[in-house]
């Protein structure tokens, strides 16, 4: 579905010199994919998403999109990133519906879907909630809503749980999964932490510090539907050893 | 569930839940307001004990006098106010399309940038009689003036308001093919409001001195006229008494201003 060859990515420095951010970047991602991207701070991940999905360009490659190049922006994308970024002044279900207003559709025709996804993420009766009356996990599940409130193929989420304490992250985790199988979706994930990586993914994409190139691309081969319980098992923990220790190899931190 | 919080509990004062104060117990807005007589009280009983001439420091009670069968002071404080407001409406009107251009592109910022700044660095009461050169003795002077010094804070205030929201959310309109028009309205001029309203508190109370600052150079009528005139005639305690007006002015302005941004953003300051 997606597929990246040999993608790079050069910033002008502050003396006009090139920095290379993204080195020649190879990659397929399949329809329906879990992928997860780990590797240290400041590698290039958000780079590496923005240009995925056409929101930054890119200095050499290419990047084919269901078989079209990306040159721009695409609407078949949604996006989750590490605060929920709801705006204050709408309720919940005015916020997940705040898509469907960008792209010029009628908000009567998605309520009724807004509605279903809020019950999908265990939101429902509070659609008429403002923002600062969830919790941080509540409010980010309604900006997974509204990432996919106009049914995109493609979900880019952003250390989503990242800010999130650590009970609510696990929890979250294993409703992402639930959310994932029953709407089919490609998912893109970028986290700090191993353990949820490998608990979510179907592939591992590891990262070297700049310029941002993949190390390994490790494939989780865990039964599915997966559960906390699936944290306690020895081939769960191998992938995390596994994967720790590349990034150690490569110096970078992991955390 | 249903209920909304609110922080309206009726024990707080309009003014504490207007500026945000926390919420005190008696002792603590009672003891503003004993101070404050108390002051008022010493003031009076140092001028009379001293027995100090009224030209020099008249004492209140000679303040509130001064102003007894005096109804032209209603005529002089409309003047000043509704300078003040035209001023006031003007730096709006013409400040927030100006923070939209600085907003829109770094190019355009650059260029606006040192104008409004040298504008603002210019001394307006320097200015002033040199306005009174170009446009006359009416109004229209003492507009432009409490127009000069009210708009900075508004386009200052606004353009950084405009420029709050996170890249990301920006991202995410962008990424929907947003026009420029709605990442305006449904994401950059809602998240302003806040810094918007900021800017009005600071612009109005400075639209009430550059509205006097506009009467002091060439005026006969207005506030600032009053201060001037009694002052020249050593009727200070009419001098005392009209800024005693122009400060209940700029105080009741202000609260206009505070509660309409406490009814236009309940929102704010209630975190994410």
């Amino acid at each position: 579905m997606i597929s990246l060859v040999d993608v790079s990515k050069t910033y002008e420095g502050k003396h006009a010199e090139k920095v290379l951010a993204v080195k020649s970047i190879n990659l397929d991602v399949q329809e329906r994919e879990f992928i997860t991207i780990v590797g240290p701070s400041g590698c290039g991940k958000s780079t590496l998403l923005n240009m995925i999905v056409g929101l930054l360009p890119i200095t050499s490659g290419k990047i084919l999109f269901n078989d079209e190049l990306v040159v721009g922006p695409r609407k078949d994308v949604g996006m989750v990133f590490q605060r929920p970024l709801l705006l204050p002044w709408r309720n919940i279900l005015q916020n997940v519906l705040l898509p469907i207003e960008i792209l010029g559709r009628s908000n009567s025709d998605y309520q009724e879907e807004a509605l279903k996804l809020l019950e999908l993420v265990g939101l429902s009766g509070f659609e008429n909630k403002s923002p600062w009356e969830l919790s941080g996990g509540m409010q980010q599940r309604a900006s997974i809503c509204r990432a996919l409130i106009h049914d995109p193929t493609l979900i880019i989420m952003d250390e989503p749980f990242g800010a999130l304490d650590a009970m609510t992250r696990d929890e979250m985790g294993i409703e992402l999964l639930r959310i994932w199988q029953e709407r089919q979706k490609t998912v893109l994930f970028v986290t700090h932490s191993i353990r949820e990586a490998v608990l979510l993914a179907d592939k591992v994409i590891v990262l070297t510090a700049r310029p941002c190139l993949i190390q390994e691309i490790v494939k989780i081969d865990l039964p599915r539907p997966r559960t906390s319980d699936t944290e306690f098992t020895t081939e769960y923990d191998t992938y995390v050893k596994e994967i720790r220790k590349m990034i150690y190899e490569c110096g970078g931190k992991a955390s | 569930m249903n209920q909304k919080p609110t922080n309206s509990s009726g024990r707080e004062s309009l003014f504490s839940k207007i500026v945000n104060l926390p919420k005190g117990t008696i002792q603590n807005r009672l003891l503003p307001a004993i101070t404050f007589i108390i002051l008022i009280i010493l003031w009076e009983l140092v001028t009379k004990v001293a027995d100090l001439p009224v030209w020099l420091l008249p004492a209140p009670s000679d303040i509130v006098k001064s102003l007894v069968g005096r109804n032209d002071m209603f005529m002089h404080t409309w003047v000043t106010f509704y300078e003040t407001i035209l001023g006031f409406l003007l730096a709006i009107l013409i400040g927030v399309p100006l923070a939209v251009l600085v907003n829109s592109s770094p190019l355009i910022s650059n260029t606006i940038y040192p104008l409004i700044l040298i504008t603002q660095s210019i001394p307006k009461v320097a200015f002033a009689p040199i306005l009174l050169i170009w446009v006359g003795y009416g109004i229209v002077p003492k507009i432009i003036i409490a127009f000069l010094v009210a708009f900075f804070p508004v386009v200052i205030d606004t353009a950084t308001g405009l420029n709050s929201p996170s890249p990301e959310l920006i991202n995410l309109a962008r990424q929907l093919n947003a026009s420029k028009i709605q990442i305006y309205t449904k994401i950059r001029f809602p998240s302003a409001l806040p810094h918007f309203f900021s800017g009005l508190k600071v612009a109005i109370t400075l639209s009430v001195i550059g509205a006097v600052i506009g009467e002091f150079v060439g005026s006969d009528v207005g506030l600032g006229y009053i201060v001037i005139m009694a002052t020249s005639q050593f009727k200070t305690p009419l001098s005392f008494a009209a800024m005693l007006l122009l400060a209940l002015m700029g105080i009741v302005l202000f609260f206009v201003i505070a509660l309409i941004e406490k009814l236009s953003i309940p929102w704010y300051g209630r975190g994410e």
